[in-house]
């Protein structure tokens, strides 16, 4: 079973991480978290999950300079964090420490979904502490789980004229056939996009309903119903057809919208449990929902379309949850709630609806994008699931560290000279700090997980290749982690940096060795750029890698670069990892790598 | 719900700024908006507490001492049920007889038309009621003239073991299955009334909100039908799904009446001088009716039966 506390030390890293490698970011400061509060206004500190930052931060900015931030004469000022749901979850069962780096200690905290209140404050009940998360929240915008999938993918099971539910997509997962079980043998086998549940939502979600479709209920999950070994059996057939995990849904989509353009789209991923807002910005050419300065949208060749399970979904339903924490008090709470209510005027509440998410307040209609045209239906869906008791969740968490699929992983570290350099006024150098977090990341892995480790710096070895070395083997981590872990702290920085050489040297062996059973993957961490006077050629490492990656027969081998101190080169890295269908992490100061590591590590 | 309520007392605690300087006020949170007001309304003079009505009722039950509470603003008759609990348990009550409601509102069934026309031809005499709702909820839609891809019919009300309102709703349930107010628990063993009342509520499932709020915002999904109040029914007035939902008035009428129910003595009386007025106000402009607008008599059974059915409602569910 996964630590709980891989989603704690979360909390520091998104932001400097996946945010700007592809991989949209779902956590740490966003927008306004630092803003000055003007003299005599009490901080109204606000942590949201990620897709919903940019609405919330124009909503505030808005409520900061009107007369609804005066309540009862005294002025409040709203500030929001960026939080994924799953960290916040951790920071606030954890008491939010380390302000520094987490932020504020959030006023207001809304995750995605009411479900991680629950989860909270059964964490908190199982510490003998008291609920944080309130009863009876109100949902300000909502959006549902839908399975997204391309439409001719979508077609070829009866859509829009066959309902279809979670069981025939997990049924279509698990067939040996797969596509050419539907008659389109192209596609190759049918490929499931699933985000880590103990950072996402969706991720969150699609387990659940995952563990409904297998028990044949819609509600009232219980303990027992998760340890049947029929479910067990199902859950496993179904996480064996993940192609990764990973903590953000814009992952996927970046990689499908890179693919759309490349006329790859159908064979990298064949479905992808998303909110249903994400295939609205996906259809609108936005995959990752964040308008960067100057961009233009452009919608991709093969739309999406949203599957309402006919089982029934969930909804995230985004609650205000104005937090009863000790750090809150009694002047907090009054601008918070001005806040909410300004948040629930039907003015403000048709903004939500621009952004693709259905209102919270009754009053207000649902209307464009929220439409057809979008590859979405505001009709559906026409039932829900339940969501199961806090205790059944936590199982559910749980479990999943157990039944998801296994990972053959190769930890491919830089070992050149620049990683000597001092990364702290601690006395560590870059590599010191890269072993500590390489260290503690392995407790990460599942036993099961197949783990091999590889260094590189130029003439590192006295017989070619020289560029890089093995000094772990593949082998079940279980059985060898102290011996792993021994060798990390062992390594001393050498001479330069073989980048490309070892990067496609890495991902040639892991394919010759492919495991269809397992996400097959690289970890690549390095600090500087390609310095190897044998290998300058990036651009064909490119098209290897891509050569590779594609088509239906392919034998999807992932890179996940770490851009490790100011000098590592990301636009390389980053374009490495598009190359591969992965994403790449930045861990520019090197103060955050034992987090970055943490994020690469929920891909598996 | 125990760590819960200690957390409350320990905030009521907190706020006690001086003893008889400021009034302790606990409002139920199915009242929404006129708590927040009241809350608003009164700084540094009444301390109002927002909680369900369950949590109040659960802890005062039991309380022995000092209940820290001045007065309840909540659904009637909540405050008798936690005085007759405390009966039973030889302690003294918490609050003085008497007190006139605030206001009145009739109980009403808010459905999406389309499914009230697809079931209502199903219901006995034609007539779409909580019976009906009862027998055919958990039940496929196509056995009630409904599509398959509307999947099993789902009625709801807000949670009758912790809502102040959705205990009545379910109390009126219960007198239109048996066509009569005063019912013994004894009744409740009828066996016909056991399996209606087990399809009805079993299938509830916890809502973060209002049932109703939920139905308009998250559509037919959601719930196909939910009962509620009139004074609350006006959210679906001026709903964007307003022509697309009915209001039904179940046969007998039964209404909802918000009591400002005091401790006995003078710090009671001063509260209630303070604030029953103004709730009576808000109250009025949420939608609620001066009592003396709408028919006396609220068509429910008795506070012990309603207690007797809080009960099963929580065995229904586990």
């Amino acid at each position: 079973m996964r630590p709980v506390r891989l989603v704690v030390v979360l909390g520091l890293v998104l932001a400097l991480t996946a945010a700007a490698c592809g991989g949209g970011g779902e956590s740490g400061g966003g927008p306004g978290g630092s803003e000055a509060v003007p003299k005599g206004c009490a901080a109204i500190d606000m942590a949201v999950s990620p897709e919903k930052v940019e609405l919330l931060t124009e909503l505030a900015r808005t409520f900061n300079s009107s007369d609804e931030a005066k309540p009862g004469g005294r002025c409040a000022f709203v500030r929001v964090r960026k939080t994924s749901s799953g960290v916040g979850m951790a920071l606030l069962t954890d008491g939010w420490p380390d302000e520094a780096n987490n932020g504020p200690r959030p006023v207001i905290w809304s995750p995605a979904s009411n479900a991680w209140g629950a989860i909270l404050n059964h964490r908190l009940s199982e510490a003998g502490q008291p609920a944080m998360a309130p009863a009876g929240a109100k949902a300000f915008m909502l959006t549902p789980l839908v399975i997204a999938m391309p439409r001719p993918m979508a077609e070829a099971i009866g859509w829009p004229n066959t309902p279809i539910g979670y069981a025939d997509i997990l049924a279509l997962a698990q067939d040996p056939a797969g596509w050419g079980g539907k008659g389109h043998p192209e596609w190759g086998p049918f490929r499931l996009g699933k985000t880590n549940p103990n950072f996402s939502t969706s991720g969150l979600s699609a387990t659940i309903a995952q563990y409904y479709a297998a028990t044949g209920k819609t509600r009232d999950l219980t303990a027992e119903d998760l340890a049947r070994p029929e479910v067990d059996a199902f859950a496993r057939g179904v996480e064996n057809s993940v192609v990764h995990y990973g903590d953000i849904t814009p992952t996927f989509l970046n990689n499908w919208y890179r693919n759309d353009a490349r006329g790859t789209a159908l064979t990298y991923t064949s479905a992808v449990a998303v909110e249903e807002k994400s295939v609205i910005d996906y259809n609108l050419g936005n995959p990752d929902g964040i308008t960067d300065p100057g961009e233009r949208p452009r919608p991709p060749k093969i739309p999406l379309v949203a599957i309402y399970p006919k089982e029934g979904t969930l909804f995230s339903d985004n609650p205000f949850l104005l937090l009863d924490a000790p750090w809150v008090d009694d002047r907090e709470r009054e601008g918070a709630r001005a806040f909410e209510q300004f948040v629930q005027d039907p003015t403000n509440q048709r903004k939500v609806v621009q952004f693709g998410f259905r209102p919270g307040n009754a009053e207000v209609a649902m209307g464009n994008p929220i439409d057809r045209a979008n590859g979405v239906d505001p009709d559906q869906p026409q039932n829900i699931l339940g969501v199961p008791e806090p205790a059944v969740l936590a199982r559910i968490l749980e479990l999943w560290g157990e039944q998801r699929r296994s990972a053959r992983v190769m930890l491919v570290i830089d070992v050149s000279g620049s990683m000597g350099e001092a990364a702290d006024d601690q006395g560590n150098t870059k590599l010191d700090l890269a072993k500590q977090a390489a260290v503690s990341a392995l407790t990460e892995f599942k036993d099961e997980d197949d783990v091999a480790l590889r260094i590189f710096s130029t003439d590192i070895s006295p017989q070619e290749p020289t560029e890089y070395l093995d000094l772990i083997p593949f082998g079940p981590i279980g059985a060898q982690r102290e011996q792993i872990a021994s060798k990390i702290r062992s390594l001393v920085p050498t001479q330069g940096t073989p980048l490309y050489t070892v990067a496609g040297a890495s991902f040639d062996d892991l394919r010759e060795s492919y495991d269809a059973a397992k996400i097959n993957a690289v970890v690549l961490l390095t600090d500087g750029r390609n310095e190897d006077p044998r290998n300058r050629d990036v651009e064909k490492l490119l098209t290897d890698l891509r050569a590779a990656s594609e088509g239906q027969s392919s034998r999807p081998v992932r890179i996940f670069p770490i851009a490790y101190g100011k000098d590592a080169d990301l636009s390389v890295l980053k374009r490495i990892a598009e190359a591969t269908n992965a994403a790449a992490y930045d861990a520019s100061n090197p103060s955050t790598i034992l987090q970055v590591f943490t994020a690469v590590i929920s891909n598996f | 719900m125990v760590a819960g309520a200690m957390a409350v007392r320990g905030r009521l605690d907190d706020r006690k700024v001086e003893q008889g300087q400021v009034y302790r006020l606990v409002c139920s949170v199915d009242l929404g908006q006129v708590c927040n007001d009241l809350r608003d309304a009164y700084p540094g003079r009444v301390d109002v507490t927002v909680e369900t009505a369950g949590s109040t009722a659960d802890r005062l039950a039991t309380l022995d001492g000092d209940p820290e509470v001045d007065g309840w603003l909540v659904a009637d008759p909540w405050p008798a049920i936690v005085d007759g609990a405390r009966q039973a348990r030889s302690l003294p009550p918490v609050f003085a007889a008497g007190g006139a409601p605030l206001a009145r509102s009739p109980l009403v069934i808010v459905a999406w038309k389309d499914r009230a026309a697809a079931l209502t031809p199903t219901c006995p005499d034609g007539r779409l009621g909580w019976k009906c709702l009862g027998e055919a909820s958990d039940r496929p839609w196509t056995e009630r003239n409904g599509q398959a891809s509307w999947g099993a019919v789902k009625p709801g009300h807000a949670d009758a073991t912790d809502d102040g309102i959705g205990l009545l709703v379910l109390g009126q349930a219960t007198v239109e299955w048996f066509g009569r107010t005063d019912l013994s628990t004894f009744d409740l063993d009828d066996e016909g009334f056991q399996r209606w009342f087990q399809g009805l509520e079993r299938p509830m499932r916890p809502s973060a909100g209002s049932p109703l709020e939920e139905m308009l915002t998250r559509g037919r999904a959601a719930y196909d039908a939910v009962g509620t109040t009139e004074a609350e029914s006006g959210l679906a007035d001026r709903s964007a799904s307003r022509e697309a939902v009915t209001k039904i008035y179940p046969d007998p009428m039964a209404s909802a009446d918000v009591v400002l129910a005091v401790t006995p003595g003078e710090r009671g009386d001063r509260l209630r001088d303070i604030v029953a007025g103004r709730a009576g106000d808000e109250l009025r402009e949420s939608g609620w009716k001066a009592p003396g607008a709408v028919a006396a008599g609220n068509g429910l059974p008795s506070p012990g039966l309603l207690d007797a059915l809080r009960a099963r409602a929580r065995e229904a569910r586990r």
